[in-house]
């Protein structure tokens, strides 16, 4: 956090605002020189990781994600304040799901029982 | 938002436009509509994608349901026009395998 180029945007776990969302990493990865194939690439699975954590956050809670963009790429970090939240890919029909995140995106990272749930990274130059 | 708007309608096949986005948010409205129409017109279903901008795994999900409805009528389902991104979708994950995609009906 203590990188000024860091973005922090703060969300309810509500599924009205994961367009908000597509629209802040459309407009830094956007900033960042990405095309817009890879732009889509970030949206989707953007998309994809904030619906698994609010299918199992419970009401009234928070998803923070933090972008942090560097010369290489795009990291974008997905944090809760929900605790009993573990792995958010565990359910039956998450494979489908993680395995969109992982074919558009360059990393992808499981955190287990830590405050960061998911981190992602894209690479500048890199659209599927 | 999305929208579905019905094109055309004969006796074999029905032809629906889908626009706009869908996800986890329009999800749930997307499936309840769509598979209204397939209760009620019971023939192949040809969805216009061209103004669709997005789609994410809840709504494929849903168009895979759709196509599992429509084959227990003895029909099927036929993609036209999917933008690149969402064309793209189609093929991480397969389904360009299992749906019939083409271009420019006319």
């Amino acid at each position: 956090m203590n990188d000024p180029n860091t973005i922090s945007l703060n969300l309810p776990a509500k599924a009205e605002y994961v367009s908000v969302a597509r629209l802040t990493a459309s407009g830094i990865s956007s900033s960042m020189g990405f095309d817009f194939d890879a732009i889509e690439d970030i949206k989707v699975s953007i998309s994809e990781v904030l619906g698994k954590i609010i299918e199992k956050t419970g009401e009234n809670r928070k998803i923070s994600i933090i972008f942090e963009p560097r010369a290489e790429g795009l990291k974008i970090k997905f944090l809760t304040n929900d605790d009993t939240v573990s792995n958010v890919f565990d359910g039956e029909d998450d494979s489908f799901s993680l395995a969109i995140v992982e074919a558009l995106m360059d990393q992808v990272d499981l955190q287990k029982n830590g405050e960061i749930l998911v981190t992602v990274v894209k690479k500048l130059g890199k659209a599927v | 938002m999305f929208d579905i708007k019905i094109l055309g309608n004969d006796d074999k096949k029905c032809t629906i436009e889908i626009s706009g986005e869908i996800d986890i948010y329009s999800g749930p409205d997307f499936r309840k509509k769509l598979y209204a129409v397939i209760s009620e017109e019971e023939k192949d279903l040809v969805l216009d994608l061209c103004n669709l901008n997005y789609i994410d795994s809840m709504g494929l999900g849903i168009l895979v349901g759709a196509l599992k409805r429509v084959k227990e009528q003895q029909h099927d389902i036929i993609i036209m026009n999917p933008q690149n991104t969402v064309r793209k979708l189609f093929r991480i994950t397969g389904l360009d395998k299992v749906f019939i995609i083409k271009e420019n009906e006319t």
